[in-house]
């Protein structure tokens, strides 16, 4: 009983903290893909959700116009 | 180069000063130089913890400011010469900067081979000042959910330090309730935290007897067993838990059951 209450309250706690999570993680992910694509801005959404065993789940995607070229020059 | 633990817990009054003073006990009587640097300033303890509250002249924020050397800082215990503590004295110690914690800290490497931060309670400006300093960190828990829940949000926070290691001490267990399923063990708070557990420490009465009087631990203690092996695993990486059931099975640990 006390360890499914204790999971049971630690799950809300850690829900509680995603939201900051995720507005840090989208702005942040945006910056990254942006050296590898030409991301569409509103396009990108991360979102973090936690299992019933308190694991994080974390999903990113993005629609990007093109690949950034590589290795090119001129 | 020493080795700089920090001991923390989040909650309050879960054992950690104990557990720190009595592990850099069993780690100095193991043969290595061993210093605790008391991290809670303005509600030190771990002079008393030791029993040599009266030998403290100088502390931690007399050496940072250049008011003493480190040595005249350094407390040696009477009974263990590989012991000292470097204290933070009651309401004396004023303000503290991370920066001249660290090079405290850094000082102490030089000739120590294990530094043990007792770090406050809480997640304060003393928590990361402590945990800043540290390569290695030890949360203390009680079976108690308000403990766990807290070791959890610490734990949040160790993440974002560069630590080689964050590991777990269950304290003050109570072996017959665990055996009669009415508390936490070891395996739960393993499962909750998601955290190795490296130590497993009974509730033990010989801790209040041996404070009373000034005694770091009693030796014959099941507690100061249990620190044995915390103390075994942080020197040599074992990994054997104190089993604080074991009192409790059998005929015997029937009538203990009952008794308790």
């Amino acid at each position: 009983m006390g360890l499914e209450r204790i999971k049971k309250v630690l799950l809300k706690d850690k829900t509680g903290a995603r939201e900051d999570v995720s507005a840090v993680l989208k702005s942040d992910a945006y910056d990254l893909l942006d050296n590898y694509f030409e991301v569409e801005p509103h396009s990108l959404s991360a979102s973090v959700e936690v299992d019933e065993f308190g694991y994080y789940e974390v999903k990113i995607a993005a629609r990007a116009y093109r690949v950034r070229g590589f290795g090119r020059s001129g | 180069m020493g080795r700089c633990i920090v001991v923390t817990s989040g909650k309050g009054g879960v054992g950690k000063s104990t557990i720190t003073a009595t592990l850099g006990m069993a780690i100095a009587g193991a043969g290595a130089k061993v210093v605790l640097v008391d991290a809670d300033v303005g509600l030190n303890n771990l002079d008393l913890v030791l029993g040599i509250e009266d030998g403290v002249i100088y502390d931690v924020s007399d050496v940072e400011k250049g008011r003493c050397r480190l040595t005249e800082a350094l407390v040696t215990h009477p009974f263990q010469e590989n012991l000292s503590l470097l204290s933070s004295r009651a309401l004396v110690s004023g303000k503290i900067t991370e920066r001249g914690f660290a090079a405290v800290i850094a000082a102490l490497r030089r000739g120590f081979d294990y530094i043990l931060i007792d770090c406050p309670a809480g997640i304060d400006e003393g928590f990361h000042r402590a945990v800043s300093a540290a390569d290695e960190a030890l949360v203390v828990t009680t079976p108690i959910p308000a403990s766990v829940r807290d070791a959890d949000k610490v734990s949040d926070l160790l993440a974002g330090y560069r630590l080689r290691r964050v590991e777990v001490i269950v304290n003050r267990i109570r072996g017959d309730l665990v055996m009669k399923g009415e508390a936490l063990g070891v395996s739960d708070v393993r499962n909750v935290l998601r955290l190795p557990v490296v130590g497993s420490v009974p509730e033990d009465d010989e801790v209040l007897l041996s404070q009373t009087v000034g005694r770091i631990a009693n030796e014959d203690s099941r507690q100061y067993r249990a620190v044995l092996l915390i103390a075994s695993h942080v020197m040599m990486g074992t990994n054997t838990l104190y089993d604080c059931t074991a009192k409790y099975r059998g005929i015997l640990g029937f009538f203990r059951k009952m008794a308790r």
